[in-house]
């Protein structure tokens, strides 16, 4: 008798999931791996039909396989000549390349996988929704939106990125028009423009970014408005001389406020040594989970309310391709950041009206411009306006019948912070009493409250080899 | 949210007229379908028909004359409707904003008029804008396959009270009366 193993979700958490376990099984199995999207592979992230989308981390950082760190950046040369001009001066380690191509990159290592693997380990690639998984003794049986159900013995939940929520107003009604574009990603969030077209991102961080330099790709010439809490958009990547580890996990600070002191201090130590405070982050990377799970609940709440905006700036950095074509935009003053809150909208048959409540800060863009202060309100008149304030990760506010199953029936349960869900050192799910499940897993950007850094490839590559040997009772 | 869809407008006063000038017996599918498809899509009334329920997919009665339905449905991502055909009803929905998915099915076994056995024959994803037909005894399914919201709008002809639900299981074929959500 087979095993059977479910994978639902077939962006890169799920994929690896899959090229892993294919890898790695040496007893029958069956892998179906369940994806709704056309593309097995390539996820939010890697099926943007636009080249100027970069891989916002180098190419030799971006291997899918942990041990060998390198995989990627030779995939990548010896498939250039049939890159044709993507990438004009040929890929370098250091090389940010259009995550178009990384898509197939991950495609290419499933089909690999697929080859190589031995005859009874089979994969079936399923194209199809998941709407609902009911776990028993031995197994879980889900049903697909067709109606047909998989009787399966364990199931990963590699669900991704969600859309984001709409920003708070009072009167929602402006939502429902069709100048306002509630997902950034929808294959028409950018369509129909008029040249001149005012547009109005809401978000400054890195989604709102990949509009802009989407609007910039076709050709955009209209005014750009950007507004945000704080105005600050993610900083740019430098290449820089790494900088020794100076925390160390057991002696660091269980609090936040005395961790951002130090870390302060470190980046003014460093700028001394002539180093860059790119380099005094980046050090803090091997250890940023261990150190987030020992601060308690309410100083890791802490965090969230006062230090994620300023981390996720530095943090989650940008190509500087990207900075460049962006810096240029605020320059010539095609793009305008505010810092502030919106109000309201007032929406008449030409375009809508949009008022602004200001904050009274300042801080340096990349064009070495303040930005802020300049009055309490301000109303802006665009022609669309399109929601980029990054993924939703409350999972007690998903309508997605999957989801709602899974909760209503105890299965899942948000982590304490609710910015995932509840999991276990080896991904299994928990239910609503705590319970460590024995049939749902979960990996990627679900984790988050566990790991806090788990949304990117370099921590997923990792998750998805060891829950690939958990699956099949490869762990001690 | 194009220039076009915002410009080409057919009120919703006027695509009655329109409607009530074709006698029933002549109404033909393409007839319908171009109708639909000059409708104005930010139409106000049609905006406040827009609800979305996480429950499943909201469906609202928009308008409902001696010859025609028109719905609007509102789906999170994940809803989908049961398989069903519209009891001899002709059918044309276009989407007013995200992707709808329709997928087409046929019956491949048919052991009583109770009991029929089917499987998709074809599936199609639907932008803004665009149009899936339905024709009189087509069993069909559709569904929000995608990331985002979508909103839809249906109009059917003659108004539906009831549609045949097919198990895709069991094969058992149900007739079903529908219900509307009328606006609150
Ligand atoms: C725009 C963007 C750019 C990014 N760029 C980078 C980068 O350059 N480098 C980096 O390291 N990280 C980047 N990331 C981070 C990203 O989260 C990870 O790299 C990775 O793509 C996450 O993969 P995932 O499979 O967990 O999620 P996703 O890519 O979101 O995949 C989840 C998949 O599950 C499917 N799915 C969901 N529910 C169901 C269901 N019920 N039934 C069937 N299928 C379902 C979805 O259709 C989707 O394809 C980026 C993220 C985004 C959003």
């Amino acid at each position: 008798m087979s095993t059977t193993i479910a994978i639902i979700g077939g962006g890169f958490s799920g994929t690896m999931v899959a090229a892993h376990l294919l890898r790695k099984a040496t007893f029958p199995l069956d892998i179906k791996l369940i994806e709704r999207r056309p593309a097995i592979g390539k996820g939010v992230a890697y099926g943007t039909k636009y080249i100027c989308h970069l891989l916002n981390v180098p190419a030799a950082k971006m291997s899918a396989f942990p041990d060998d760190p390198e995989h990627f950046l030779r995939w990548v040369q010896k498939e250039e000549i049939s890159r044709g001009n993507l990438v004009p001066s040929g890929v370098q380690p250091n090389t940010f390349v259009p995550r178009q191509i990384y898509g197939k990159y991950i495609q290419a290592v499933l089909d690999e996988a697929e080859i190589a693997g031995k005859e009874n380990v089979r994969l079936e690639r399923i194209k199809n929704e998941a709407v609902s998984i009911l776990p028993d003794g031995n197994g879980a049986t889900i049903s697909l939106s067709t109606g047909q159900n998989l009787r399966v013995n364990k199931v990963v939940l590699a669900l991704g990125n969600f859309p984001p929520s709409d920003p708070f107003v009072q009167d929602k009604s402006f939502y429902t028009s069709l100048r306002y574009v509630s997902y950034p990603w929808s294959a028409q969030a950018l369509s129909d423009l008029e040249q001149d077209d005012a547009v109005l991102l809401i978000g400054s961080g890195l989604t709102m970014l990949d509009l802009a330099v989407a609007l910039k790709e076709q050709g955009h010439a209209g005014a750009i408005h950007v507004v945000s809490r704080h105005g600050l958009l993610p900083y740019p990547h430098k290449f820089t001389k790494p900088y020794p580890t100076f925390l160390n996990v057991e002696t660091a600070p269980k609090n936040i406020r005395a961790l951002v002191k130090l870390v302060r201090q470190e980046v003014k130590n460093a700028i001394a040594q002539d180093c860059d405070w790119r380099a005094v982050l980046d050090s803090l990377r091997p250890i940023t989970q261990q150190l987030w799970q020992q601060l308690p609940l309410k100083e890791q709440r802490r965090f969230l309310r006062h230090v994620r905006i300023y981390w996720e700036v530095h943090r989650h950095r940008v190509s500087p391709g990207v900075a460049n074509t962006v810096s240029e935009m605020l320059h010539s003053g095609q793009m305008v950041v505010h810092a502030g809150r919106i109000q309201g909208y007032d929406e008449d048959d030409r375009a809508v009206d949009v008022s602004l409540r200001k904050r009274k800060i300042s801080h340096k863009n990349y064009a070495g411009e303040e930005s802020g202060n300049t009055s309490e309100h301000e109303v802006v008149r665009v022609q669309r306006v399109i929601n980029c304030t990054g993924t939703e990760c409350d999972y007690r506010k998903f309508g997605h019948p999957l989801i709602q199953n899974l909760r209503s029936h105890g299965f899942i349960r948000s982590d304490a912070l609710a910015i995932g869900l509840d999991v276990a050192p080896n991904g299994a799910l928990l239910d609503v009493d705590g319970m460590v499940s024995q049939i749902l897993y979960t990996l990627g950007p679900p984790r988050q409250g566990r790991l806090w850094e788990t949304t990117a490839v370099p921590e997923i590559r990792v998750q998805a080899a060891a829950l690939a040997e958990e699956l099949l009772g490869m762990k001690v | 949210m194009s220039v076009n869809l915002l410009t080409k407008r057919l009120t919703l006063d006027n695509f009655i007229l329109e409607m009530m000038s074709i006698p029933p017996q002549d109404l033909q599918i393409e007839q319908l379908q171009d109708l639909v498809g000059q409708l104005d899509l930010n139409d106000t009334l049609l905006r406040q028909h827009i609800s979305f329920s996480d429950r499943t997919y909201a469906r609202k009665l928009l308008c409902r004359t001696s010859r025609f339905d028109m719905l609007v449905l509102s789906w999170h991502p994940g809803q989908f409707t049961t398989i069903h055909d519209h009891a001899g009803a002709l059918n044309v929905t276009r989407v007013r904003s995200g992707t709808l998915t329709a997928r087409l099915f046929e019956v491949y076994d048919e052991r009583s008029d109770r009991e029929k056995l089917v499987r998709v024959i074809d599936e199609e994803q639907l932008g803004r804008g665009g149009l899936a037909t339905v024709d009189r005894h087509h069993i069909h399914q559709l569904a929000n396959t995608s990331d985002e919201k979508l909103v839809t709008l249906h109009v059917y002809a003659h108004p539906l009270a009831s549609i045949n639900v097919y198990c895709p299981n069991s094969g058992q074929v149900d007739r079903v009366a529908l219900q509307y959500t009328l606006e609150q």
